[in-house]
């Protein structure tokens, strides 16, 4: 007979890219949404939070020590698990549970 | 004084909404025959709104950026020989799969994107599905790119859309989007951005590509992470084509939650190729099939995903326990197919080192001990009349009529039987691997009736390049038509290995 064992655990991801820009974001996220995980694979970093994921530009910018557009995040994201909520000039707001 | 920028919210509204305009002498229905078919309803196409708020300045941009690395990091691993530093030869496979059954599949994406950005009346929609339509061939590009490097010097690369049409194993792909394509707008919809996009993508693009990079080829990497941060917003385009969908009128309910049962089977089984790449091709391996679903399905999407719609009365995809049923089965399962038929395959299989046994039982403490190392322990001591001293199945196998995939698929109620399902439908016997290619059948059956199966087409004398002088003369008749020429049977016997082996002869320390 099968056996099944499912581990399932609610949470909201961002997978990054392993670079120094991917760093950057990294560590911004870290600073601004305490209570975040981080897994590392070969070639990225997988970021989990159980309710929201921040992602503000003035912390980036802080980290990259140069401006940076809140659209630069296609550069450094490969795929994430919930909705962007939020997408501005200021923000990135990732959590589940929105509306339209 | 300099003006002011605009944001991003307004640049968006403007890009998309402000280049739209209402016809006058023409009716919309008209321009847009495709909207009302398949009983979707919708009030206020400006509900819609696309979270990325992607412009096309921005597109270009961004896109032209991804391009240029991904170029400057294929230049340099060609600069490089980078093909001499990959972790083994035999991790080559699982690209050859990539190259002959995903990139085909990324142009078809690219035609099915265009007819829905000519085909949703709704300008937000509109303007994502065009973006994606230039992703998708954006795509197909760069895989090919990547692969030319490796024509140059491996087999099974050499005759990818020639291939895509014809071989046995690549009419799962394409049987999967011809089905897609051959769907209204939003059933397409539906089918790839949400239920493939959303909910099996990250399987192929995430921990594969994450498997690419522990295995030296970098430009695979590049090209997966970089076509899976725009499946991101291929991702959100799905989810909120559905959200609207299901926002705008109750009655769309029942018709999305019919789409969403499909292509989730559909699409798993189409996945199910990834789990044996990931857990029998990769010689370095970073996690295995099991442990990507759980994180990535049933974390990701059960947990997370289909929470979130329970509000719009939408559950689970029918099938999905048995996907979760399947998690310690699937991957040896489709492995053992593509191993026992590589006589006719345009890639190499092997049998698993004894470190890599080691490895899968660990991975697999309940099933595979238990259930197949002891078909490679046969493996090894049957003898075939064809190249590499193994087992093969000589012979054709019956196949699903909806995935396409020989029926080798075990029941996990009952492990030492595999599923075999009919259906009877106007005198005649359809076989199925599963409850949910039946299921699908069974909803539409003028459809799958029609599917070309390919050792279907063998029996009619349809597939080959000249009508074969007798019985041994089946099989090269249908390689010649296929063009596999020194593409197939064991590694251990193939050009690559002799190859890799000579290049690597003067290294200290020797590589199998």
């Amino acid at each position: 007979m099968a056996v099944v064992e499912t581990r399932r655990e609610r949470f909201v991801a961002i997978d990054l890219q392993k670079t120094e820009e991917g760093y950057n974001v990294l560590q911004a996220i870290l600073k601004d949404n305490p209570g975040t995980r981080i897994d590392e694979f070969p070639g990225y970093y997988k970021v989990k939070h159980p309710e929201k994921l921040l992602i503000n530009r003035e912390t980036v910018e802080s980290f990259m020590g140069r401006p940076w557009d809140t659209q630069e995040f296609n550069l450094v994201i490969i795929s994430y698990a919930g909705n962007f909520a939020e997408w501005d000039d200021d923000k990135i707001l990732i959590q589940w549970d929105t509306h339209m | 004084m300099a003006k002011k920028k605009l944001t991003l919210a307004q640049k968006y509204h403007i890009y998309t909404r402000g280049l739209d305009w209402e016809p006058t002498y023409v009716s919309k229905k008209d321009i847009y025959p495709y909207a009302e078919y398949e009983g979707i309803k919708i009030k206020d196409w400006n509900k819609w709104e696309d979270p990325f708020r992607m412009t096309i300045e921005a597109y270009w941009k961004y896109q032209a950026e991804k391009d240029r690395r991904f170029y400057a990091i294929l230049d340099g691993f060609i600069q490089n020989q980078g093909h001499l530093t990959l972790s083994d030869a035999r991790y080559l496979n699982s690209i050859k799969l990539f190259i002959q059954g995903v990139t085909p599949l990324e142009y078809m994406a690219h035609r099915g994107f265009a007819f829905v950005a000519r085909h949703l009346p709704g300008a937000g929609p509109r303007t994502a599905a065009f973006f994606q339509s230039m992703d998708e061939l954006r795509h197909t590009q760069i895989e090919v790119h990547a692969g030319s490097n490796f024509n140059k010097y491996y087999d099974g690369f050499h005759s990818m859309t020639h291939m895509h049409d014809r071989v046995w194993y690549l009419s799962v792909p394409k049987s999967y989007f011809d089905d897609a394509v051959t769907a209204g707008p939003f059933e397409f919809v539906t089918a790839i951005s949400f239920s493939f996009e959303y909910a099996l993508t990250n399987l192929l693009f995430v921990p594969f590509m994450s498997g690419a990079a522990y295995n030296g080829d970098t430009p695979t990497m590049t090209f997966g992470f970089s076509a899976q941060s725009d499946e991101s917003r291929h991702m959100t385009l799905g989810l909120q084509v559905v959200k609207f969908l299901l926002e705008q009128h109750e009655d769309n309910v029942p018709i999305i939650q019919q789409w969403i049962d499909k292509w989730w089977w559909r699409g798993y089984r189409l996945t199910s190729l990834v789990g044996a790449m990931m857990d029998y091709m990769l010689p370095k391996r970073v996690m295995s099939w099991k442990e990507s679903f759980e994180l990535y399905v049933e974390d990701q999407i059960i947990e997370g995903l289909f929470r979130d719609l329970e509000r719009y009365g939408i559950r689970p995809p029918l099938h999905m326990e048995q996907s979760i049923k399947e998690k310690e089965f699937l991957s040896h399962d489709v492995y053992w197919i593509l191993f026992s038929f590589t006589f006719a395959a345009a890639f190499h299989s092997w049998i698993p080192t004894e470190a890599e046994m080691e490895w899968l039982a660990e991975k697999y403490p309940r099933t595979f001990n238990q259930y197949y190392r002891w078909r490679y322990e046969k493996a090894k001591e049957a003898k075939t009349p064809l190249p590499g001293d193994r087992f093969y199945y000589i012979g054709l196998p019956q196949l699903c009529q909806v995935c396409q995939i020989p029926m080798g698929f075990t029941d996990p109620d009952d492990p030492n039987n595999f599923v075999q399902r009919y259906t009877e439908y106007e005198g005649e016997i359809y076989h199925f691997c599963s409850d949910g290619c039946k299921w699908i059948f069974e909803r539409e059956p003028e459809k799958f009736v029609q599917a070309w199966l390919p050792v279907h087409e063998i029996y009619k004398g349809n597939c080959f390049a000249e009508p074969p002088k007798g019985p041994d003369d089946v099989v090269p008749q249908v390689l010649r038509w296929y063009n596999i020429q020194t593409d197939n049977f064991d590694y251990f016997v193939s050009e690559d290995y002799k190859n890799w082996k000579e290049w690597h002869k003067d290294m200290a320390t020797v590589l199998i």
